[in-house]
């Protein structure tokens, strides 16, 4: 599925790396005490558009596993890095409402088909051939709240009943008009759409906060990637989750669940632009070891890899840089060329590389090496660097000038400029690229030694290939080394704290949350850099609640 | 070589689309053939001396090939469904009733004279023993040796019986008598038909070296090496014509079958009527020497692959257990290369090493993950010059992975051993050493591979082999397998016309071309040999191999011989 991407804001351009850097370079100290938390207006309250896992989820925890959902999703929209943010910038053109209505039907009528119709609807039918406003009310009122992530007003759920009893009408079926209504339902923005309503905070006069449903939705898409379930539901209705105790106990059920882990996949999966591998192809003639099946087995790894650390053995976030510990498959063995065992096959096997291996940190994982949809044959340390920079550290790389000349850099046979190192030193010559590429090349030089697809080599072109280099005047070897450098850097787990908190509000931070976000990073700290306990502090916050007054004006 | 349609899915084996297609374009084999039988078999006539000098049967009379014309079927495709290949076959002989039995006796037979006049003057006989040997009767598409149970020979008693039939051609080298009896009797075997699972011996490997380096691989190519190029085979080898169909039917049964068979698109080959070209409609894919030789084209050249199985370079006397025999040089100028089966199927079009169809078929399979076979080299101190090394081969029912074009077995793959017996049986451990980055493995007495349901053969099996493999700088291998296999086995795999139609050649070519160009394991009663020297190209891949077996203590019944094709 192609990316529409968001041009760069004016805001950041030039000078994007400079402000990145101000507000990542905060650096609380390791298990310094963290304060009070800060007050902060909040931004404006979004209005995100479901991507095409949350819908689906969405049905599948409403209406159960088994339904078969067809038709295209519309393309995701990345905007300031990432997906949840751009969610909230998606509209649905009018061939996607199509889908939608598509799919509504076929739900509603998988969802109202067959023996289990009678006791979905939960009432006794007079005749199956008669409207009974009774019925319809109840069924529409109990999954209109599920769709909805909130009850239905009367006016709402009599619209709908409307809907339903002309069908019944019309058909002489009353379980037609029961999809009919359904699919109503399903079509509703309010239902593509997560809504965010805020209210008066009698805590603040500065800002407004969500109200229970709004909150419940955050924080279930944030710790679960998916819809709240009917004890959140009833813990909004009920005030439950206004109360500290009453949210904090939620927030760690979700927490404590299986469901947990998802929610985690989701998020690293937007942070790394995981959504990258749809589509994403390389030169078979170069790499006969790609194949889709590879991309999606490396993909895997990776988030296997991030769980495992982060969420099964509850470990220190920056570790993800140096950890040995991952997961391999038969395919993935053969591209680290290492042997696998009985789980690996049709399975998962947990694999430590050895201390002589080159392999540490996800740096040095497949997932990471082939993420360059732009590159089918060969390597980008440019690419890389800017990644790293751009998805770990938080800091923007501006795009190249309109009329560079890539002739050098893409000549991997040039046998004056063997190695990518020698072919970028070359092209750096140009001082219209210098600036840039000083930034972003010395770490992707840095990774040199694995290829376009993650397979580790010693040489290009029979060049020995050299990975040294220096990141913030600290020297390195190779990337293993970089990766330690990279773990100690403050950079690191700021970004993923800011990342996460603009993950779950749908959108940028703003200037005035610089404070809150320094207060983050010192709690993440505090915390070992634990991710769970980070997921906490952001469900439970505040500012994760608070809305600016600005939104209803602009609204 | 037969090729299956089966729809069943049997120990690992998977048919590829592409297979069945050929297997359908190609129907090698209706359900109801059974199989001749190539090699010694026994006959006492009361009153009568034979010929045969040796310990069992002596003085019986030696028959030189025998088929059951309204023997049992043997399923083997078609319509008739896939066998299992792990059975060990019961005769094919009728169980009980009135038959016909159809023995071929080399016309050198001292015996023969009086056997023609038994049939001249269609001479009664109230009882006749007869007995062959169990190995032999078995098809060649079963593997795994022969149970206890099973005796080593079948023998029947063949009641009230006469030779019917026994027409003269001259040129021919054997003598075809048919057997008719009025009722037969199994004097040594009450099984079923269809056989008991075979004997599957229990892996016999000496223990690997500990510890230093191992290389393991998986083969991507293993195949007789007969690689021929076009020059070298200026004529192919064709098979029969409706010519030779006729050729013994007298003018008017000729223009009556014609007449016939014009409806039907002339004479059959997928049915085996094309085989039946002998005087009398005899079936001479049975019994091939029952007429005269048709010849067989050979490679004209003096370069082929393999080994020097008997340290001679054919000059001069060859040394005791050789018959004498063209050698030939390897492309790396080595002399006293023994590869005769080159010499006798090299310009036969499907089995021209990479080129021919049924060996790209056989390892297309494999590669379409019908099983893997696996080396592994132990005990590596110096990959370029090392004196001591173990060579082990295993099975792997994990398939192979391709690229995703298809073109490319990929490396580095894991491979678990197998522990089904019909893989174990067939493993195996050679010692040797690695000399300028080529392995050379030390002779064994006996090596036997289980190269797949669709394999060149299915069940080979090898006598004094060894390997030589060259370990390139890409960290593949490439090299040869080379031994002595039984003449007669191979001479029994294609007993039907419809082998002749696809792979275009005589079976009576075949058999008297494997015949004289034996060159190996002289039996000391016959002073024939026995077997014929050949290779076979192996190319491999690196990849890992999960739990390899451990290493059993050494067996020394493991030099017993699996008496099949002896």
């Amino acid at each position: 599925m192609p990316i529409a991407q968001h041009g760069v804001h004016p805001r950041i351009a030039g000078a994007g790396l400079l402000t990145a850097l101000l507000i990542c370079s905060a650096a609380p100290g390791y298990g310094a005490p963290a304060g009070d938390e800060p007050v902060t207006a909040g931004g404006p309250a979004t209005f995100r558009r479901l991507s095409e896992d949350q819908y689906r989820q969405s049905i599948a925890d409403i209406f159960g596993t088994g339904i078969k959902i067809p038709g295209r999703f519309e393309p995701p929209l990345r905007d300031e890095g990432l997906l949840s943010i751009g969610d909230s910038l998606a509209v649905i053109t009018p061939s996607g409402i199509e889908q939608y209505e598509l799919r509504a039907r076929e739900i509603s009528a998988q969802v109202l088909a067959g023996v289990a119709k009678t006791t979905m609807i939960g009432c006794e039918l007079g005749s199956p051939k008669t409207f009974d406003e009774p019925c319809a009310r109840n069924y529409f009122a109990k999954y209109g709240r599920l769709l909805f992530r909130r009850p239905l007003g009367d006016d709402e759920v009599a619209s709908v009943v409307n809907v339903a009893r002309s069908a019944t009408q019309q058909t002489g079926d009353f379980y037609k008009g029961l999809q009919f209504g359904l699919s109503r339902l399903l079509v509703s923005p309010n239902f593509l759409f997560r809504v965010e309503t805020a209210e008066a905070d009698p805590d603040s006069t500065a800002s407004l906060r969500l109200d229970d449903f709004a909150l419940a939705t955050r924080l279930s898409f944030l710790l679960w990637d998916a819809p709240p379930d009917e004890t959140l539901l009833d813990a909004a209705a009920s005030g439950e989750l206004r109360r500290k105790e009453g949210l904090n106990a939620q927030v760690d059920r979700l927490i404590d669940s299986p469901r947990f882990a998802r929610g985690v996949r989701a998020f690293f999966s937007d942070m790394f632009a995981y959504d990258e591998f749809d589509g994403l192809t390389k030169d078979q003639s170069i790499f006969p070891k790609y194949t889709l099946q590879l991309s999606k087995d490396a993909e895997e790894q990776s988030l296997r890899t991030v769980v495992d650390l982060l969420v099964t053995n509850n470990g220190d976030y920056r570790d993800l840089l140096t950890t040995k510990k991952t997961f391999l498959n038969r395919t993935l063995g053969s591209l680290y060329k290492v042997p696998v065992h009985q789980a690996a096959f049709g399975g998962w096997m947990p694999y430590t590389f050895g201390s002589s291996d080159p392999h540490a940190g996800i740096l040095t994982l497949a997932a990471f090496l082939m993420l360059d949809p732009t590159h089918e044959g060969r390597s980008s340390p440019t690419i890389r660097g800017k990644t790293v920079r751009e998805l770990l550290l938080c800091q923007k790389i501006p795009p190249p000038p309109g009329n560079v000349d890539f002739k050098l850099v893409q000549d991997t046979h040039n046998l004056l400029y063997r190695t990518a190192r020698d072919r970028l030193t070359a092209h750096r010559d140009n001082p219209a690229c210098a600036g840039c590429h000083s930034i972003t090349d010395p770490i992707g030089l840095a990774i040199e030694n694995y290829d376009a697809i993650g397979q580790y080599r010693t040489q290009e072109n029979d060049a020995v290939i050299d990975a040294s280099g220096s990141f913030e005047h600290k020297p390195y070897k190779d990337v293993v080394a970089l990766e330690k450098i990279l773990h100690d850097s403050p950079a690191t787990t700021n970004c993923v704290a800011k990342r996460l908190y603009e993950y779950g509000v749908g959108r940028p931070v703003v200037p005035a949350e610089k404070q809150w976000l320094e207060y983050l990073g010192e709690h993440f700290a505090a915390d070992q850099y634990k991710f769970p306990a980070l997921m906490r502090t952001v469900a439970t916050s505040k500012a994760f609640r608070a809305i600016s007054p600005d939104t209803l004006a602009s609204n | 070589m037969a090729l299956l349609k089966t729809h069943r899915r049997h120990f690992g084996l998977r048919v590829s689309a592409r297979g069945v297609l050929v297997a359908g374009a190609l129907s090698l084999f209706a359900a109801n053939l059974a199989f001749g039988y190539v090699g010694e078999s026994f006959l006492f006539i009361p009153g009568t001396t034979g010929d045969w000098p040796g310990t069992k049967y002596k003085n019986w009379i030696k028959v030189d090939g025998n088929y059951w014309p309204k023997g049992r079927a043997i399923g083997l495709g078609g319509t008739g469904g896939f066998r299992h290949p792990d059975q060990f076959s019961g005769p094919v002989s009728p169980r009980q009733g009135a038959g016909t039995l159809v023995i071929a006796i080399d016309k050198n037979s001292r015996v023969l004279p009086e056997l023609m006049e038994k049939c001249l003057s269609k001479t009664s006989m109230a009882e006749l023993t007869y007995s062959e040997s169990s190995d032999r009767a078995r098809t060649t598409f079963e593997i795994g040796a022969r149970p206890a149970v099973i005796p080593e020979y079948y023998e029947y008693k063949l009641k009230d019986a006469q030779f019917s039939d026994c027409p003269l051609v001259p040129d021919a080298p054997q003598q075809a008598i048919v057997v008719s009896f009025k009722d037969i009797e199994r004097l040594n075997y009450q099984l079923k038909d269809d056989g008991i699972e075979a004997k599957f011996d229990p892996p016999a490997l000496r223990p690997a070296p500990p510890g230093r380096t191992t290389k393991s691989f998986v083969l991507t190519w293993i195949a007789p090496a007969q690689d021929v190029s076009d020059d070298q085979c200026p004529a192919l080898n064709s098979k029969p014509t409706e010519l030779d169909y006729y050729r013994y039917m007298s003018p008017q049964a000729a223009e009556q079958e014609r007449a016939e068979l014009a409806s039907k698109g002339g004479v059959n080959y997928e049915n085996g009527q094309m085989g039946l070209r002998g005087p009398g409609k005899l079936n001479v894919t049975m019994a091939p020497g029952v007429v005269p030789d048709p010849g067989n084209a050979e490679p004209q050249t003096t370069f082929a692959r393999g080994l020097d199985l008997d340290g001679n370079d054919g000059t001069g006397k060859p040394p005791a257990g050789i018959c004498k025999h063209k050698n030939y040089v390897s492309a790396d100028g080595r002399t006293g290369i023994d590869n005769q089966l080159y010499r006798v199927e090299g310009c036969i079009g499907s089995f021209q090493g990479h080129k021919g169809f049924i060996m790209q078929f056989a390892n297309n399979q494999m590669h379409d993950g019908l099983q893997s076979i696996l080396l592994q080299i132990t005990g590596i101190d110096n990959a370029t010059n090392d004196n001591s090394v173990d060579v082990a081969l295993f099975y792997s029912l994990d398939p192979m992975a391709k690229s995703a074009t298809g073109g490319q077995i990929l490396p580095d793959y894991t491979f678990r051993v197998t522990d089904k017996p019909q893989y174990t049986h067939y493993f195996t451990r050679l010692h040797g050493r690695i000399v300028n980055g080529v392995l050379i493995t030390d002779p064994v007495k006996q090596l036997r591979m289980n190269l797949g349901i669709y394999g060149t053969p299915v069940h080979l099996n090898m006598w004094h082999a060894g390997l030589r493999l060259e370990l390139t700088k890409d960290g593949n291998i490439k090299g040869v397998l080379g031994g002595y296999q039984d003449w007669r086995v191979i001479a029994s795999r294609y007993s039907s016309s419809a082998a002749e139609q696809v792979h275009n050649f005589q079976v009576p070519g075949l058999y008297n071309a494997l015949k004289r160009a034996a060159d190996g394991m002289k039996d000391p009663v016959t002073g024939q040999c026995d077997g014929i020297s050949s290779a076979y190209d192996i190319e491999g891949i690196p990849a890992f191999i999960e739990t390899a077996p451990s290493s059993a203590p050494e067996r020394h019944d493991v030099a017993r011989v699996d008496t099949r094709g002896q």
